[in-house]
């Protein structure tokens, strides 16, 4: 249990992130982002149930842009890269397993129809913003784009203003 | 040259038959059941029998029912049906495909045999008792498997074998490809076969003795694999001529590198390699992670090569 | 632009560059496990004051990022802009302003933010799967609600195009983001003094040791910011007497962002009637300096002597606009764009490019 509360100091993680971002920023020109590829990888879960569907909605037609699949995208291949290096920092930490994070006095149900919700929320709201708070938060942040900062502390705002809501779930 | 058509099946504007993730399928699951076949003799001989789990006993019996799968996937491609259907009426000494078909048959037989030898007396009892009218051929059958179980135990390996290079010379006599007709698909696609078995049965209800063995053996697998790709390859880029040369292009700067690199190379065989050496050395559980990602490599493996080959002529 | 052939993802080394990004995402992914963002308990905390780890550690990877970024190209390595520009995406104040509310309360309802429900699901927590499929659903939703109209036009109010704080507040970025740096400092000894307040103890007297090597660290690296505002970078800066914009570009921001760009066409005017970019203005080079600021960017086709701020040059002139792929796709067959009043840009179809960020 003791190693499983093992994490790195916020300031020495928060270097170790400036500098994986500078990294992208001066090797790839691209920002991190992660609610990008959740968009085209839902255009290609609807690709494949409804083609025509697809087709006759400019968005998501244009979401595929000019090349032949969807998936084939600078985010998508950072997000499962995303994917594989979380599951290697759980295992080499032992944190890795079948679990559910919840308050004591959440049920699974409920902790999981939250978590679905606040996701889908989410969703929207990172296409409004032209990105989540990896994409449009830290990176546009950290090149001081007007935008990214006002997307940025209105998600602060957004977060305090709603958190005495859903207290108990947390407690 | 840049599209990657990762996910089309049925006829090009051609006409040309263009396969798909049927075939793909079906080389996994093959190369799977190959890799189950092999597994479950080995395994059984190293884990004394009272400290076997039950997933391992019965064992061979999940090699004929992913086998069946695999053909369903295959019959799905109407195609390919057709060609099923030839091999069985001529048969040819000489066409691998051909005796590739017979194998496939002498493998229901085989597993069933070695699975009903190590069934236990209350499971034996229980079909016994469940079709009483069968029970005397059930309990002849029975008493023929057990006396020669070490018989079967070998002819499952040799069949696993046949099995595993069977599915990567499969693919060469579809079309004369490049990428599809080299001699080294054959051990690659039979060691990630038995990668992807040893997988399979991680996934099972097995004992900790059973993983740990299972885990080295595995870890060795990926190694080979691994070697078995470099070999590949570089046998492609050197012998297979000019052709060879365009092929081996695809996987390096061509349009399946991104995805064959990252998919197959480093989520489907660095990092299960990483994460059953962390767990074997450090005694953490990564449970079902390492196991599910090794499929899924395995099939990204052969569903990229059978796009590959018909991108390259 | 940048010091490595992957700059667009759209040349040859593609392929290459979508595999760095699987071991660029792979740091990033282990990073954020080890910050602790796989954990819903641990990013919520922060939404009560318990425990300040998000804002600490984004504040601490913003400041890092930026100021490796303007440190680098203060020293002429990179240009800042450019990168800047290839990285944010456009400003729209009002999706963003909403945008941004919305994703904080999807922030606390879940428990995670989009990119680290992904690492809370690679740790195997059934919580962060589901809010990276509901992230999926919603991305999705918003395509079909763009459908609507009213809300499309929701969706690119408050257009502002690039816009970065340096414009804003008119500053050399490198003591903006010293000051920032500085800031940021400040709020974190802030947070911590909330965080011991909430919790009850009392902050203690000496930092730990890791804390003031991070905040020496940030604090050096400000100061070298600084500095390299003093270093003789217009010497680095004279080899290119000013900045440009590709045809590509040029094309793709016609195409996809037109509002964003002004155009200004400083050619003898018959050279402007014979060819000419879709929506730009005929001016002459000498009445330049006497065009109003309507905070939109600038670029002039031509050859002008000296360009207003925020102005960037074609590069190649109309040959090389001409000769661009796109334009020649766009143009095939058809007559000229016709003339900037009728708006030739409008004719255009729009994918979408620039959504940025994330959602790029």
């Amino acid at each position: 249990m003791e190693r499983a509360e093992k994490f790195w100091n916020p300031y020495l993680a928060g270097i170790a992130l400036g500098l994986v971002l500078l990294t992208t920023f001066l090797v790839m020109g691209k920002e991190l982002g992660a609610s990008g590829a959740a968009n085209r990888i839902g255009v290609f879960i609807a690709e494949v149930l409804a083609p025509a569907h697809v087709a006759a909605n400019p968005n998501l037609a244009a979401t595929k842009g000019d090349r032949s699949n969807v998936l084939d995208d600078w985010l998508v291949f950072e997000v499962l890269g995303v994917f594989l290096g979380g599951a290697l920092g759980a295992v080499t930490a032992g944190r890795f397993g079948a679990k559910v994070i919840r308050g004591s006095a959440t049920t699974i149900p409920v902790r999981l129809a939250f978590a679905f919700s606040g996701g889908v929320l989410m969703g929207l709201a990172a296409r409004a913003g032209r990105g989540c708070t990896s994409g449009q938060a830290l990176s546009g942040g950290a090149v001081l784009s007007v935008g990214a900062w006002i997307f940025m502390l209105s998600v602060f705002a957004g977060g305090y203003a709603f958190a005495w809501f859903v207290r108990r779930q947390w407690s | 040259m840049y599209e990657t058509e990762i996910f089309r099946s049925g006829f090009d504007s051609s006409g040309i038959h263009v396969w798909g993730w049927e075939i793909a399928v079906y080389l996994f699951l093959g190369g799977m059941t190959a890799g189950l076949m092999i597994i479950a003799p080995l395994l059984s001989r190293r884990v004394p029998e009272e400290r076997q789990s039950r997933a391992l006993r019965l064992l061979p019996f999940a090699a004929p029912v992913l086998l069946s799968l695999g053909m369903l996937a295959l019959l799905l491609d109407l195609e390919f049906e057709l060609h099923v259907f030839r091999f069985y009426t001529a048969l040819r000494i000489t066409s691998p495909m051909s005796w590739g078909a017979w194998i496939l048959l002498l493998i229901y037989p085989a597993t069933l045999g070695l699975g009903s030898a190590r069934l236990s007396a209350e499971e034996t009892l229980s079909l016994v008792s469940r079709w009483p009218r069968l029970s005397p051929a059930f309990s002849s059958v029975l008493s023929w498997t057990r006396r020669n179980v070490e018989a079967l135990e070998r002819l499952n390996v040799i069949l696993g074998v046949a099995l595993g290079a069977y599915t990567g010379i499969l693919l060469g006599t579809l079309a004369a490809r490049a990428l599809w007709s080299s001699m080294w698909l054959a051990p690659l696609f039979l060691i990630s076969g038995f990668s992807a078995g040893a997988a399979a049965t991680m996934l099972l209800p097995t004992t900790s003795e059973e993983r740990d063995q299972l885990r080295r053996w595995d870890v060795m697998a990926m190694a080979a694999e691994i070697g078995a790709l470099a070999i590949f390859f570089i046998d492609l880029a050197s012998d297979g001529g000019e052709r060879g040369r365009a092929a081996a292009a695809l996987f390096f700067g061509g349009p399946y590198t991104a995805f064959f690199w990252a998919v197959v190379v480093i989520a489907g065989l660095g990092m299960p390699m990483a994460l059953e050496t962390i767990e074997s050395r450090r005694h953490v559980n990564a449970a079902v992670l390492a196991p599910v990602l090794l499929l899924i490599g395995g099939l990204a493996l052969r569903w990229i090569f059978v796009l590959a080959g018909q991108a390259a002529v | 632009m940048t010091f490595f052939p992957f700059t667009a993802l759209s040349t040859a080394a593609r392929q290459e560059g979508l595999l760095v990004a699987v071991l660029i995402g792979m740091a990033f992914g282990f990073v954020l496990e080890r910050a602790a963002f796989g954990r819903a308990d641990k990013l919520a905390a922060q939404f009560y004051l318990r425990d300040m780890r998000v804002f600490k550690v984004m504040f601490t990877a913003i400041v890092t990022a930026m100021l490796g970024l303007v440190i680098t190209s203060g020293l002429g390595l990179t240009n800042l802009r450019d990168i800047s520009e290839s990285i944010a995406s456009f400003t729209f104040i009002w999706p963003m302003l909403v945008g941004g509310f919305v994703l904080g309360v999807g922030f606390i309802v879940s428990g995670y933010c989009p990119g680290t429900s992904i690492v809370s699901a690679a740790s195997g927590n059934f919580d962060g799967l589901f809010t990276v499929l509901g992230v999926i659903t919603g991305t999705f939703v918003y395509s079909e609600l763009q459908q609507i109209p009213k809300f499309q036009q929701f969706h690119n109010s408050g257009a502002r195009g690039s816009w970065f704080l340096y414009d804003v507040i008119k500053v050399p970025p490198q003591a903006l983001a010293a000051a920032v740096a500085v800031m940021a400092i400040l709020a974190f000894i802030g947070a911590e003094k909330v965080e011991a307040i909430v919790s009850g103890t009392r902050p203690a007297l000496r930092p730990p040791r890791v804390r003031r090597y991070a905040f020496a660290t940030v604090s050096a690296l400000a100061v070298v910011a600084l500095v390299t505002i003093a270093v003789p970078t217009t010497q680095v800066m004279a080899k290119q007497p000013r900045s440009t914009i590709s045809a590509a570009d040029l094309a793709r921001a016609v195409v996809d962002a037109p509002w964003t760009i002004r155009i200004i066409d400083v050619r003898d005017a018959a050279l402007y009637a014979k060819d000419r970019v879709p929506g730009s203005i005929n001016v002459s080079a000498a009445s330049l300096s006497d065009l109003p600021d309507d905070g939109r960017a600038v670029v002039i086709v031509g050859d002008a002597s000296r360009l207003p701020p925020n102005a960037r040059l074609l590069a190649g002139g109309i040959a090389a606009w001409k000769a661009d792929p796109l334009v020649k796709a766009m143009t095939s067959g058809g007559p000229p764009p016709p003339p900037p009043s009728v708006a030739g840009a409008a004719t255009f179809s729009k994918p979408k490019k620039k959504a940025g960020g994330c959602s790029s």
